[in-house]
């Protein structure tokens, strides 16, 4: 028998040159828009055809084929799909973009940006504990003496069209509740809401300065400041930044560009993995754990800090001064020991340090200068690298210096004695009755001097 | 008259899967319900017709009743 021949092919051509005459007769009838917008209609006009050309088939006792629709046509009808999305995101690019996609943050979205404000505000007497949820965007909280909670900001939503955002806000609401002494702020999402990655809100909020703040979040940057209570930052991603908060701070993190906290009276523990931590003026202990690939810097610590990332731990008991924690150094001025140091591979340096200071690295070389006589023990080594020791022209120490390959310099005359063993050499002497120092290299210079 | 209602039930799919994603694409286009979050329509939607097809009288891909049942 005859293969049947379907209307569906003649239509689809009489269609396409339809459309083209009409685009030469009459420029301007036919534009992208149109097409971008109403092809998805060319499959379901041609899914009906079908459907009614089968059934045709049927009641007229005529044999039904195998398949509706053919291998051949799933391909095109792929091919079509494809065309279609391509020319609706061309279409809807964002004007005067020329590419299809933007860059942001490392997501690739399509469409604009359309902004919707939010204002709030609550009473916040008899609450004492904030928690404030926001998956996607910035939050800046301010304490201040007030008994109000006020939520400002505005919610950015990228969508195709003004409707499309519209409908988006729509299901997105900004709940605040009450639980017994906690207030609670989410933007969460109801479910149908766009994918998360097209929306973010950033909250600019007054709360009581006495309350305590739990903030959550995914991707976002959170701003601190002015609180008596307690601080509890928990996010995937974020930047925080921390000011004059009086109680502890907790900073949890998947990832951050920075750290920062400055003017804490209690406690700060970081973790996480990061890139930079700032801390200047904290009262309290420090304990930052995780793997951070920036810098860390610290002033004017009170109490004791502990850095514990990857191979790398630094102890300092205080840090009237400040330190330096970089990939390849570690700097620090006016510390009090204990100090304790283990790296890999850094050249450090330490300047008007006082009391026990223990030294270890790989790789890299030690510079050491107390301003004051040492008054407890001193011990560095390293791998590779020189060791150097500066020591005020009144110490009283009981020094032992060793290199395996390398040479020893002493600037304290007869009192340290100098000894060339093959390609090593070592250090020994003491002056007075000072504290042990211990200076190891396996290859490098050790050198003392005044 | 089994085999022809299983043939039948099986070649209508194919165009109901066509209008299911023509239909979807549109509600993409003109409503926030974008093809991203509507397309598990389409693996229900298939699993449903497959029943249909079964419960026609098929007995799926290795049938004892092959779809062969109306030849050309």
């Amino acid at each position: 028998m005859k293969r049947r021949h379907s209307l569906i092919g003649p239509l689809i051509l009489i269609l396409i040159g339809g459309l083209f005459l009409a685009e030469n007769l009459y420029p301007g009838s036919v534009s992208m828009r149109m097409i971008a917008a109403y092809w998805p209609f060319v499959l379901i006009v041609w899914g009906l055809l079908r459907l009614v050309e089968i059934l045709y088939w049927r009641l007229t006792s005529k044999p039904v084929p195998l398949r509706g629709v053919s291998g051949g046509e799933w391909v095109l009808i792929v091919f079509i799909c494809l065309i279609g999305s391509g020319l609706f995101f061309y279409v809807h690019r964002e004007p005067g973009f020329p590419r299809i996609f933007t860059v942001r943050r490392g997501v690739e979205l399509f469409g604009q940006t359309y902004d919707f404000p939010i204002q709030e505000q609550q009473s916040a007497a008899k609450v004492t504990r904030i928690v404030v949820d926001n998956s996607r965007g910035n939050t800046r909280i301010v304490g201040a003496d007030t008994q109000e909670i006020k939520v400002g900001g505005h919610t950015s939503i990228r969508a195709l069209s003004q409707y499309d955002a519209d409908e988006a806000n729509k299901r997105l609401a900004l709940r605040i509740t009450t639980e017994g002494d906690q207030l609670v702020i989410r933007t969460a999402q109801q479910p149908g809401a766009p994918s998360d990655s097209t929306v973010s809100t950033d909250l600019e909020m007054t709360v009581p300065r006495g309350s305590s703040i739990q903030a959550t979040g995914r991707n976002g940057d959170f701003d601190i400041l002015n609180i008596d209570g307690g601080v509890d930052v928990t996010s995937a991603n974020a930047g925080v930044r921390l000011q004059d908060i009086a109680g502890n701070a907790h900073v949890d993190l998947r990832r951050s560009d920075i750290v920062r906290a400055v003017n804490v009276k209690g406690n700060v523990d970081v973790l996480g993995r990061g890139q930079d931590v700032e801390l200047e003026n904290v009262g309290g202990d420090v304990n930052i754990n995780g793997y951070y690939s920036g810098e860390i810097t610290g002033r004017n610590l009170a109490k004791p800090l502990i850095f514990q990332s990857g191979t790398t731990e630094l102890r300092v008991q205080r840090v009237p001064g400040q330190f330096n924690l970089a990939l390849g150094d570690f700097t620090g001025r006016d510390l009090l020991g204990p100090i304790r140091l283990t790296a890999q591979s850094k050249d450090v340096q330490l300047r008007d340090f006082q009391g026990e200071v223990s030294v270890s690295v790989e790789r890299g070389d030690i510079t050491l200068a107390p301003d004051h006589p040492p008054s407890a023990k001193i011990d560095a080594s390293t791998r590779s690298g020189n060791i150097e020791l500066t020591l005020p022209a009144d110490s009283s120490f009981d020094l032992t210096g060793t290199t395996r390959r390398g040479d020893v310099t002493s600037a304290f005359g007869d009192s340290v004695r100098i000894v060339r063993d093959g390609p090593g050499a070592s250090l020994k002497g003491s002056t007075g009755r000072g504290p042990a120092i211990i200076l190891r290299t396996d290859r490098g210079e050790v050198s003392l001097t005044k | 008259m089994n085999s022809s209602e299983y043939s039948l039930v099986r070649a209508v799919r194919g165009p109901i899967m066509l209008i299911a994603i023509g239909v979807l694409f549109a509600l993409g286009q003109f409503t926030s319900y974008g093809f991203h979050l509507t397309w598990p329509v389409l693996l229900i939607l298939l699993g449903v017709l497959k029943l249909l097809e079964r419960a026609s009288g098929g007995q799926g891909q290795s049938g004892v009743n092959p779809p062969t049942g109306v030849t050309p």
